[in-house]
This record gives C-alpha cells, structure tokens and sequence, in this order.
C-alpha cells in the first residue's frame, strides 16, 4: 500500500479509508510505504495484524538515503559511494534524467517513455549513491540543456531554476529505495508515491491499482495556482505533475476512483473507461449510529475536517455570522487537526473580526468522531475539494442531518437525502443551515433517510468486498498474462 | 448559480486566484474551488467544465494581453544601506572575540587567560588553550553542522536533541581528555603542580569553546559577542574587587561565558521549539553513525586547522634546550600572540563578503535568467573577487598598522619579536583568504579537499619551521608558517574559486 503524506503518520480522510481497507482485509497481508516530509517518530494508527510493517520515505529531513531505517547503515553508504563514478553518471544516468525532464517539458506525450525512464533511474539509484549522483555535474548539465532549449524555460529565472532543481531532487529520492517484491502495489494516490506501482509494474510486472479520493492532478493544479509562482515555473510544475499522474494512470491495472465525480477527471487524461471503477468509501454502521451523547440544550453545529485551506473553514466562520443573526445560541464546534497553522491564525482572525469568536470553538482532533456527530443539530461540510468525504457519510450513518458544499462525490454521497450548497456561498450555506435548525421535522427525516442511505449504498462491508474482489481479479489477469 | 452571472466575471474571479493560468484543466480546477457547480456550467449553456474552461481561459487570456499583471518590487536605496549596514555589523561582531580580547587587554590589561612571565605556567597556560582549542574542534562540526541542517528545516525538536547530545558528548571528550593529558604528561619531567595546572585550565577552555560554537552556527553573533564579554567583565571586575593575582578568577570567567553561551542556546532553540514548533510533527531522530559519519571530514579539518596555527609554536617549545619536553620562549609567545590581532579586520570583511555572496547566489539568481546564466555566473564570481581583494587588503592594512601602533607603545620592543610579528603576521593574513574558501564550502557540503589541503601545510610548516629554527634562529621559525599558510591559501583560493565560477551546480548539489 503506497501513500503520500497520509497514514499512518497523519490523520485526515484517506489516512481513515487506508486504514479501514487495510483492517478490513485481514486475508491480505500488507506493506505499508509512505512518503512523508521527514522521517516521521511514529504512527499515529494502530498497526494492524496483517501490515508486516510501516516504513515511511521522508524527501526532506534526512541527509543519506535510509538513515531513518534500521536496514541501512554507514557501510552500506560507502559502498554505494564507491560504486557510484562520475563517468558512470554522465553514461548511464544523465541521459535517461534528460529524457524525463524531456517529457516533463512536453507535459508527457509519451508515458511509456516516461515510465522506461523512471525505472531506469531506479535501476542506477539503487545500487549507486543517491547523493554522489545528484552532485554530479553531469545530472545538472543534462538539466540545464534541456531547459535552455525551451524558449519559455529559458526565460526562467535562475533561482527558480534552482529551486526547481532541488524540490525535484527530494521528489526523486522515491526511486532511490529497494522496495520489496508484491503480489499486488494498490496506491493510494496517482502522485509521486504511485511511481513506485510504475516501476515495479515495468521491472517485475507486479499488478498496479491506484485510488484516487481527489483527484491528485486537481489538487496539485489548485496548490500551485495558489502559490505566487513565476508563469515558467508554474508551467514546469504543471507539466512535471501532468506527468506523474499521467504515467500513473497509464500503468495502473485499475483506476478507482472514489466517486464518479472524479470519473470526468480521469477521463481526460484518455484512459478508457473500462480501465475505471468506482468504489465508493464504506462506513462502519455499527460505530457509526445514532446515538445518545450529552449535549445542552442547543446542539451544536458540527464540522469534522483538518483546518486548512483546502476545506474552506473560512467558509463556515463567515456562515456563522448570518447565523448568529438569526441563532444567537447556536455553537460550532469544529473537530480536526489544524494542518495549517497559519490558515488556523487567519481562521481565528476573521472569526474575530465577526465578532463570531465566541460561537466558534476549535476541538482539535477527536478519537471519538461518532460522539462528536452525534451531538450535532446540524453536520456540515463546508470544503472547496473533496473526494468522497468519509465526514459526510459518518454523520449521514449516524443519522445527523447534512449541508455540505457541492464539491467532489458529495453530491453522489447525500443524494436527495441532504443540502448541498455551492463552495465559497457562505450566505447560502448559512441560509441551508438555519432552514434545518428552525425545522426538527425535517433534520428528522433528513437524518433517517441518511441513514437508511448509507445502509443501503455505503457500508463497510460492501467496500470491503468490493476491494477483495478487485484484488483477486487484477491479481489473476496479470496471472494469466505471466502465463 | 448566484454570485456568477456570465464569463467575464469568471474570467476575472479566476485571474485574481491565479493570474498566471496557462491550462484549460486548471482553469477547471479554479472554477470548481471557486464555486462554480455542473449545473452551473449547465446554466451557463456548456456541456462540461472543461469546455467552460477553455472559452473562459481565452477571456482570461484577453484580460492579460491589455497589460502586465506582476512586477518586481526592487528595495529602495534606504533599505539596502541598511541592508549593509546590518551585514558589515554582523561581521564585526563575527570577529567580536579577538576584537574584544584585544580592547580589552590594550586598554582595560583585562585578558581571558592570565598573563605569566614564569615560561613554565605560560606554556601550561597556552597548551592547554591549543589543546583544548584542538580536542573540543572535532565535535562542533560533528554536531553541530547536522543540528543546523534540521534547524534551517524547522525542526526543532530534533536540533534540540542533538544540542544536548553535542553538550554530553561535550563534557565526555572533555573529562576523558583531561584524564588522558594527565596520565600523558605524569611521566613526563615537569613539576607535580604543572600538569594540575594544564588541566585546570584545559576544562574550563575546553567548556569555553564548546558553549560559544553554537552561537557560529545560529548565527547569533551578538550572543557570541556577550558570552565574551560577560566572561571578561567578570575578570575585569574581579581583579579590581579583589585586588590580588589569583588564577582561579580566569576560570570562573571562562566557565561564566560558557554558562550564558549555554542558556542562551538551549532557551534559543526550546523557545523556537515550543513556540515555533507547534505546528511541527515529532521527527525520528537521526542516528549517531550517520551523524558522524557525515561530520567526520569536517571535524577533522577543524582539528587540522588548529594544529597548523600553532604549528611553529610547537616547533619552538619543543626546541627549548631546557630538559623539558615542551617549554614556551615568552618572548615568542607575546610576538606572536600579537600577530594574531591581524585576524581581526580580515575576519570581518571575510564575513561581511561570504553573507554577501551565500545571498547574491539566490538574488542574483532573481536576476538573471536562464539565458544568462553565464552573466549570472560572473557577477557571483565578482563579488567573491571583490570579498577575495577586501580580505588581502585589509589584512596588510591590519599588519601594517598594528606594527606601527605596537612598535610605537612599546610592545614590540626587540629586532627578535619584530621578525616573529611580521612573519606570524604575514601568516594571518593568509588565514582568512583560506578561511573564505573553506567556510564557503563548508556551506556548499564540500569539506573534502580541504583536509588535504592542510595535512600538505602542516607537514611543509613542520620542516620548514625546524629548518629555519636550526639554520637561521628562533625567529625565523614564523617563516615556515607563513610559507605553509601562504601555500594553504592558494590551494584554497583555486579550489573555491573553480566552486565559484560554477556556483549554481555547486550550490544545488550542496542540499
């Protein structure tokens, strides 16, 4: 199981799917591999009795390949050090470096290319010094041509060149580990994390399916149009992730995406639909159910999301100013890490600035998110990108009315069961709201047909079984194909 | 479909996320962050967001074609006098220990480490100032080289760690090399109170200089500037208070600035830690073997380096025709402890030039564009040039002068120590132009070279030292110091400056 940046080292939505699936599935034993920014200290999940282990691949925080884990060690180091000769680089990995950056300058045209190049570095990284390689000239030189060739890269500023050239060198430490041989490589992601589905698909042939929550390509679009980026730079991040998503889908057995929304996404990449399936999240009925909870008099509003950007908690603090307008007793507690600490700084700021302080309360992550809904009037979602949220159908299992924004397989998820808004409406998202709050009967029925919902589309076991029999499949194809 | 009534206002919604939109998939991606649902697109009369998304990048498009978007805001003439006025600061308060122990022993006749005639306890004194100085060398680089790569990566957490294991490790190499000159020198024919009195001295040096190396590597020169002067104002205050020559008011001053040094670290980084660190998840911790491993060739430079400054004082104690294995000429020593003032004035235009440049490889890089790399490539070559000349200049400049101020006071009294300055002092000068080219690579993590460099000039200043010590006389001894350093410098300066003239390939493969 491949993730990036997710479980089990932090907690959000797709940490909750991996580790669902993965103790679901106790007749499938698991390796986990995770990238992370730096060697994380440790999981903040369980493991399960079927994972044989956790090993994350921090691109950053460490100085050697594998100084985090206890396999590698110094002698080792030196050994790759000595095999690893600056003639060696020029002829065997330059060239098939340029040929990436190639296609990354021509925003993948051709994935085989792609994909033989990548396995080809992994092939060179492994048995050479990661560091001595990338310190070569040679790998610099074969950089710098190609981008000096391109009329709108060579106008690039040099710092940015240089910055570039160092987040790509992080990006690439994911191709510079051993990584074990598998019946079957199910990414949890079509990123940097899937490119080692890619080469493992290419050198062993290992079956390679990919699930996509949001769509990987979608959310790396909106990262970098948000950031003050310099239009070549900008230009060489697009291409470099159309790539990586692109060479993903190209070898994967199987796309899965979590919802159908995601479907048109995929779609444009030119996969046939045939490749795709969708398997919608499932929840655990039995943990999710409605419920008695202490709660005062006035129910609060509940929000279960990591405070960042992408899940537009501003959205639902400029919301709480109609709402406190016409609900001066209403409370919104919202449940979740802060992700982003100065998004949370801003978040506190404008509710501040409302003067909605005081109705707002910040709960910070809650192992207990089933008590937590069940203490709501009201569920909300306010997100700008979702895939298929697991808060909006936790909260319809426990039979909680739902206003959620119209973003990803939310609408798929509620139905005609619950209100979806636009994003970024705060004014239309208090007004769903308050109508809920002001009417019991139908934050009743809302809530019952929420439920009956789940029951009927999204459980738990149904995933399960929809995942098991995807796995078997994918494995016996590539089976047969092997003859 | 309320707040987006037709494809302008789109346009212009999308443009204020991103004002750089290239791609009708991204321009997708902006709508449907920024509200616009399917049945939006629907309303609009379009089949998908992928078809909205390319009549509305050909808008945005429109928008962009009547005028520049983004621009460069340049610092004014205000901001960059202050600029180099904070960076000219910080090199002097770089330099701050040999500027302060120098005013202060001038003016004040306050010095960190107390003044003897008696050769005997001067040469326990000043050995175990080298010893010390050339023991405690081998950890910072160790340590503190990797406590810098997680700090400047926020992790605090992890910076903190190896700073207390650098202060443990600290006082082990320490106490076992206290033990170990003991039983090194036991045998040897000094008085039983000597050797006591090395080791004295060598512990509180040894705390001395391990507490302020971590203020080089924050770059917190001004605390580093205090840790001296809290020890020497309490010297100072303690010989006027107490009116009498007792040695131990040396040791409690060194051991006082090595405690502020200390707290200030530790409430430096808990603060950053703490505060900063809130957000920061807990990191594995890096393991020792790798730890060293990486900060083995820099720790050994650093011992290295020690051991060739002090090199011709080596040759000349032990040449002392006394019966003692090692024995300091006091005339010597004040000669060329003098001659170390030289460094003063290089050291911080050494500073003031390397902060320039580590800025100037990524403002410069603002600059110039790809196309122009060669340009970029020779203006960062310029200023180091301009670093490389100002370093020279102003150590003549600094020779020159403190010969003329020092012979004029007196101090330099005899032909004997005018040679032994001059010649150290030619020495130092070519000190900081090695310096500039090893601190540069030591930021660009390409030690290597440099270990080389200076096991050739230690082995060339020990036989030349020997060679003009035996031929011509004590004094000449300098002159293979100078020789050795000067040869030093300019394997320096040709490696750094082929690092320079590639700086961009160099600076990347650093990280």
């Amino acid at each position: 199981m491949l993730n990036e940046g997710t479980y089990p080292y932090y907690k959000g939505g797709v940490s909750t799917w991996t580790h669902s699936l993965i103790s679901g599935l106790r007749d499938f034993e698991y390796l986990v591999l995770t990238l992370t920014t730096k060697p994380p200290l440790r999981s903040l999940y369980p493991k399960p009795p079927n994972v044989q282990s956790f090993i994350s691949i921090p691109l950053w925080g460490t100085e050697y390949i594998g100084e985090h884990l206890p396999d590698f060690t110094v002698r080792w180091l030196m050994k790759l050090s000595r095999m690893t000769s600056d003639r060696e680089v020029r002829e065997k990995f330059a060239p098939v470096f340029r040929e990436f950056i190639r296609e990354v300058k021509r925003g993948g045209r051709n994935p085989e290319a792609i994909g033989e190049a990548l396995a080809e570095m992994h092939r060179f990284l492994v048995n050479h010094s990661f560091k001595k390689t990338f310190r070569s000239g040679h790998v610099w030189k074969a950089f710098l041509e190609e981008l000096e060739a391109d009329e709108l890269y060579s106008n690039m500023r040099i710092a940015y060149v240089l910055k570039i050239g160092s987040i790509m060198r992080s990006l690439f430490k994911t191709l510079a580990y051993r990584y074990p041989d598998a019946n079957l490589i199910h990414s949890s992601a079509a990123g940097i994390c899937g490119l080692i589905g890619v080469v493992k698909k290419i050198e062993d042939e290992t079956p390679y399916v990919v699930t996509e929550h949001g769509i990987y390509y979608r959310e790396r679009l909106l990262d970098v149009s948000y950031r003050e980026l310099n239009l070549p730079e900008k230009v060489f991040w697009l291409n470099f992730y159309k790539v990586v998503t692109l060479v993903n889908y190209y070898y994967a057995d199987r796309i899965l995406p979590v919802c159908e929304f995601n479907v048109r996404w995929e779609s444009r990449f030119g996969i046939p639909r045939s490749k795709i399936e969708v398997i919608y999240n499932g929840v655990d009925v039995e943990r999710f159910r409605p419920m008695k909870v202490e709660v005062g008099e006035n129910p609060p509003i509940v929000v279960m999301s990591r405070i960042e950007k992408l899940k537009d908690i501003l959205n639902m603090i400029n919301a709480m100013k109609y709402i406190k307008e016409k609900s001066p007793q209403t409370v919104c507690e919202i449940y979740g890490p802060i992700a982003d600490e100065k998004y949370f700084h801003l978040c506190l700021r404008k509710a501040y600035e409302l003067k909605v302080l005081d109705r707002i309360e910040f709960m910070g992550a809650t192992d207990k998110p089933e008590q937590a809904y069940n203490r709501a009037s009201v569920v909300v979602q306010p997100s700008l990108s979702e895939g298929f949220p697991y808060s909006v159908i936790e909260a319809m299992a426990c039979g909680k009315p739902v206003v959620a924004t119209d973003v990803g397989g939310v609408k798929e998820a509620l139905g005609d069961v619950g209100i979806v808004v636009p994003p970024r409406s705060p004014k239309e998202l208090a007004d769903a709201i308050l109508r809920l709050l002001e009417d019991e009967e139908l934050r009743r029925r809302l809530g019952e047909w929420g439920r009956e919902r789940v029951l009927k589309l999204f459980t738990y076991r149904r995933f399960l079984e929809e995942y098991r029999r995807l796995y078997l499949e994918v494995a016996s194809e590539s089976y047969c194909r092997a003859g | 479909m309320s707040i987006y009534e037709d494809l302008d206002s789109l346009a212009r919604m999308v443009l204020e996320v991103d004002d750089k939109v290239q791609d009708p998939m991204e321009v997708a991606a902006i709508l449907e962050a920024i509200g616009v649902t399917q049945e939006a697109v629907r309303e609009l009369g379009y089949e998908n967001m992928f078809d909205l998304a390319r009549e509305v990048l050909r808008i945005a498009d429109y928008y962009r074609s009547l005028g520049e978007i983004w621009g460069e805001e340049k610092p004014t003439r205000v901001q960059r006098l202050l600029e180099a006025i904070k960076l000219f600061l910080s090199g002097v308060l770089f330099s701050s220990p040999w500027l302060f122990i120098t005013i202060s022993y001038m003016f004040f006749g306050i010095s960190l480490l107390p003044v003897y005639e008696d050769p005997l306890r001067a040469t326990a004194i000043d050995l175990a100032m080298i010893l010390s100085m050339t023991i405690t060398s081998i950890l910072p680089p160790i340590f503190l080289r990797r406590l810098q790569f997680h700090y400047y990566q926020e992790d605090y957490l992890n910076s903190q760690r190896l700073l207390i294991a650098y202060y443990l490790l600290g006082l082990a190499v320490t106490s076992v090399s206290a033990i170990s000159i003991w039983l090194g020198f036991s045998g040897a024919p000094y008085p039983s109170w000597w050797t006591i009195y090395l080791i004295i001295y060598f512990i509180p040096f040894s705390f001395f200089w391990l507490a302020v190396s971590p203020l080089y590597f924050f770059r917190r020169y001004a605390a580093l500037a205090i840790s001296y002067l809290v020890a020497l104002g309490f010297i100072g205050v303690m010989y006027r208070l107490m009116g009498a020559e007792t040695y131990l008011i040396n040791i409690y001053g060194l051991l006082l600035g090595a405690f502020f040094s200390m707290i200030y670290s530790i409430t430096f980084l808990y603060i950053r830690f703490k505060i900063l660190g809130v957000g920061s998840e807990p990191t594995a911790p890096p393991r020792l073997p790798f730890v060293a491993y990486s900060g083995l060739s820099y720790a050994f430079v650093g011992a290295l380096y020690f051991l060739l400054i002090f090199s011709d004082r080596f040759i000349v104690w032990s040449i002392s025709h006394t019966g003692y294995p090692l024995l300091a000429n006091i005339e010597y020593e004040k000669a060329a402890n003098l001659s170390l003032l030289v460094l003063v004035l290089p050291f911080g235009a050494m500073n003031y030039y390397l902060t320039r440049l580590y800025e100037c490889i990524s403002k410069e890089g603002e600059k110039y564009r790809m196309k122009e790399i060669e340009e970029y490539r020779r203006a960062v070559f310029k200023i180091y040039l301009r670093g490389l000349l100002m370093t020279t200049i102003l150590g003549a400049v600094s020779l020159l002068s403190l010969y003329h101020v020092l012979s004029e006071i007196g101090w330099i009294a005899s032909e004997f120590q005018l040679r032994i300055f001059v010649l150290s002092g030619i020495s130092y000068c070519m000190i900081p132009l090695f310096y500039l080219g090893w601190l540069l690579s030591c930021s660009l993590y390409k030690p290597e070279p440099y270990s080389k460099f200076l096991g050739l000039a230690i082995i060339i200043s020990i036989i030349l030292c020997m060679a003009f010590n035996r031929i011509l006389g004590m004094e000449y001894t300098p002159a293979g110091f100078a020789v050795s350093t000067t040869i030093m410098a300019l394997l320096s300066l040709r490696n750094s400056l082929k690092d320079v003239k590639e700086i961009d390939q160099v600076y990347l493969s650093a990280f």
